[in-house]
């Protein structure tokens, strides 16, 4: 006790030795720094570098210490099961982790005048609430006296430390103002000398004030606070080291999220400009401009009504319609595919008519009936409004036309054995003919097709070649006078004979009878172009 | 600025009363039996500035127990109490006077007779009383159910401690 006590005195001669020399010092440090600024800086440079360099290397540590540990409070197994304790028990999260990593810690530092009990300084850790610490000042005091009074002690006996639970109350008593310090877990016994130490210091700086202490604590608290707080000591079991592992594995999760988010948002740009791509490439749309705004994409440009539907398009590549926001303006396409759609949609094609657009100028083939190939023929103006001069309908087949050519060709008109004469069993069938006959050359002559009827005689092989050839011509000429009789245009028709040349083998007599007739082959040919332009 | 005081009465003459109401405590009534005092604290607005007066209330001293007068040391004034309606409090209050002088000397006190709601069942006369004023005794008359003359017990003791004046010195209002 002595020794500590010299010790204190010491330290307190020596403070105020430095308080008398500090002005001195300092006035000297401020005029050489003011006069000399690069010496001080040359001085100085050697020393602060590696110093700076060594600051920020710490400051590099001590955050990814921080992280670790923030890292391992938030995920570790042992903080789990210290909040199942904390849940368990109801104490508060902060209280369980502090009792599991505590070592001690001083939590509050209490100057106790002795005479009076009256509190003259007080001091508290961080987060510590206390009660009001005049009051347990006072009461310390009455417990002291208690003890003293209770089991006659001397006066200058004092109760030295009080245990409960984890919790120790540490006093050190001075001549005339003692310190308590409230300890929570452990404390070395070193800390005694810490205290000790603390209370010297305050009564050899201190002493006259704590002598004539009246009541106001002011002066005293201001001085012996700075003292207080160097006792508000603590230490923390270690954590153990795992070398920031934690730091790592969160750093190459979000390395990895990085690299995932990246890939995605290129994976998505591709497969956005490939959408964007066939977009461009459908007839009759025109993209004039692209955005990305709030998460998602807005397009505008021009879309021909009779284009597909963009949305679409973007679906059929793999764009959500959620995902963009179209803003398109109606106009009409010149595009060829469009143009078509158009003339089809204007022409009311079936199915069986292909249509091609060349520049100013449709063609149509495939089959379809003679009122539509007509009605075709008829839509000139309308086809004007869409752009096209020419409408060529000339590959077209007419299917009404081609059934009255097939009724036409399979007439077989009957001749007697060696006779070209039309009598009454060749007129029947020739009259019948005619109405098919005019017909057909009226429906071909309306679609712009010249009609050819080719009235060809045949003979059978009983007779010579000679002979046949001449009844077979003569039979073609007296049933083509027939028809031009009954009203058809001469210019239309041609007779022929072929002779025996049709059919095969004569095996019987009624062969041979069917041999000896009259049939009509049926053409017709386009009129030149020029017919069927506007 | 803070003022130790002590608050001395002898069993039941209502101290408890006074400081229940009248100040305020972070420890339990436990405390009277146990360790023989409570602190409580009242803060008082002077001239001069707010007070903090630490008040000790010591264990009523009845034939059983004998008042600590290690508590007593330090303090700068005291409250002696006494009930109106037993006569004997105060003389027991004059022997607590007694104890309190020779641990304090001479420093600033009063005497609070309480009870004065039920002034009708008195025993305590006023000549008594008048008697004391005379010596320069501060006497209050007291009640802790309405509140009676305590503010200004506390504020009276608690400016006299500041004057460094000892007993004789009547609060302002009195």
């Amino acid at each position: 006790m002595p020794t500590q006590s010299r010790e204190g005195r010491q330290a307190g001669a020596d403070s105020r030795f430095a308080d008398a020399l500090r002005p001195l010092v300092e006035t000297a440090l401020q005029r050489s720094l003011h006069e000399e600024p690069e010496f001080w800086a040359h001085q100085l440079c050697p020393f602060l570098l590696p110093a700076v360099r060594k600051a920020v290397a710490a400051a590099i540590h001590d955050m990814v210490e921080v992280l670790d540990q923030v890292l391992e409070n938030s995920l570790s197994s042992r903080m789990w099961r210290w909040r199942y304790e904390a849940w368990r028990t109801g104490k508060p999260l902060g209280e369980i982790v502090l009792l599991h990593t505590l070592v001690y810690r001083v939590e509050q530092v209490l100057l106790v005048h002795r005479a009076s009990g009256l509190l003259l300084a007080s001091a508290s850790a961080p987060g510590i609430t206390t009660a009001d610490s005049d009051l347990v000042s006072a009461m310390l005091t009455a417990i002291q006296e208690f003890v003293r009074d209770s089991f006659h002690l001397e006066q200058d006996d004092a109760i030295r430390q009080i245990h409960t639970g984890d919790f120790s109350l540490w006093v050190e008593p001075g001549p005339l103002a003692c310190i308590a310090a409230a300890v929570r877990g452990t404390a070395p016994v070193e800390f005694r000398q810490v205290l000790r130490a603390a209370t010297d210091l305050i009564h050899d700086e201190m002493g006259a004030e704590l002598r004539d202490f009246q009541g106001d604590s002011q002066a005293i608290e201001a001085r012996a606070l700075p003292i207080l707080e160097g006792c508000l000591q603590s230490r923390w079991q270690p954590r153990r080291s795992g070398g920031f592992w934690r730091v790592w594995v969160l750093l190459g999760l979000a390395v990895g999220a990085l690299i995932l988010w990246s890939g995605i948002a290129v994976w998505h740009a591709i497969e956005w400009h490939r959408a964007l791509a066939a977009l461009e490439a459908t007839p009759g749309i025109t993209v004039t401009g692209t955005a990305q705004e709030h998460g998602h994409y807005v397009l505008e440009g021009l879309r021909d009504p009779m284009s597909a539907s963009a949305e679409n398009v973007l679906a059929r590549n793999g764009i959500s319609p959620r995902e963009v926001e179209v803003h398109f303006q109606p106009f009409l396409s010149l595009d060829p595919r469009i143009v078509m759609v158009r003339v089809r949609a204007a022409l009311d094609a079936p199915d069986t008519v292909a249509i091609a657009v060349d520049h100013r100028t449709v063609r149509c083939s495939g089959a379809a009936s003679h009122a539509w190939i007509l009605q075709a023929r008829q839509a000139s103006p309308k086809l004007a409004m869409l752009g096209i001069d020419q409408l060529i309908t000339d590959q077209v087949e007419d299917r009404d036309l081609q059934g009255l050519r097939s009724a036409i060709e399979g007439v077989r008109i009957l001749f007697d054995q060696g006779s070209g004469i039309i009598g009454p069993a060749q007129a029947g069938p020739v009259k019948a003919v005619v109405p098919k006959l005019r017909q057909w050359i009226e429906d071909a002559i309306a679609i712009g097709r010249t009609p050819r009827l080719a009235i060809v005689g045949h003979a059978d092989r009983t007779g010579s070649d000679i002979a046949n050839a001449y009844l077979s011509n003569q039979r073609g000429r007296h049933v083509r006078d027939a028809l031009v009789a009954a009203g058809i245009p001469s210019g239309v028709l041609t007779a022929t004979g072929e002779g025996a040349g049709e059919g095969g083998e004569e095996s019987a007599g009624v062969v041979s009878a069917l041999h000896r007739n009259v049939v009509f082959r049926c053409s017709t040919s386009a009129e030149s172009a020029a017919g069927e332009r506007r | 600025m803070q003022k130790k005081i002590c608050l001395l009465g002898t069993f039941a003459v209502g101290k408890s009363s006074l400081t229940e109401r009248f100040v305020k405590s972070i420890f339990s009534e436990r405390y009277h039996t146990t360790v023989g005092v409570r602190i409580h604290k009242r803060t008082v607005e002077l001239e001069s500035g707010a007070i903090d007066l630490i008040v000790w209330d010591l264990a009523g001293e009845d034939e059983f127990v004998s008042l600590r007068t290690d508590y007593l040391r330090g303090a700068g004034g005291y409250i002696l109490v006494a009930d109106g309606t037993r006569r004997e409090t105060l003389h027991g209050a004059f022997e607590m006077h007694k104890s309190a002088t020779r641990v304090l000397g001479d420093v600033p006190f009063v005497l609070m007779v309480n009870k004065s709601d039920r002034h009708e069942e008195w025993a305590i006369q006023e000549a008594d009383l008048g008697g004391l004023a005379a010596q320069g005794w501060t006497v209050l008359r007291t009640s802790a159910k309405t509140g009676e003359g305590v503010s200004d017990g506390f504020i009276g003791l608690a400016r006299a401690m500041v004057r460094g004046e000892h007993h004789g010195v009547a609060p302002r209002g009195y």
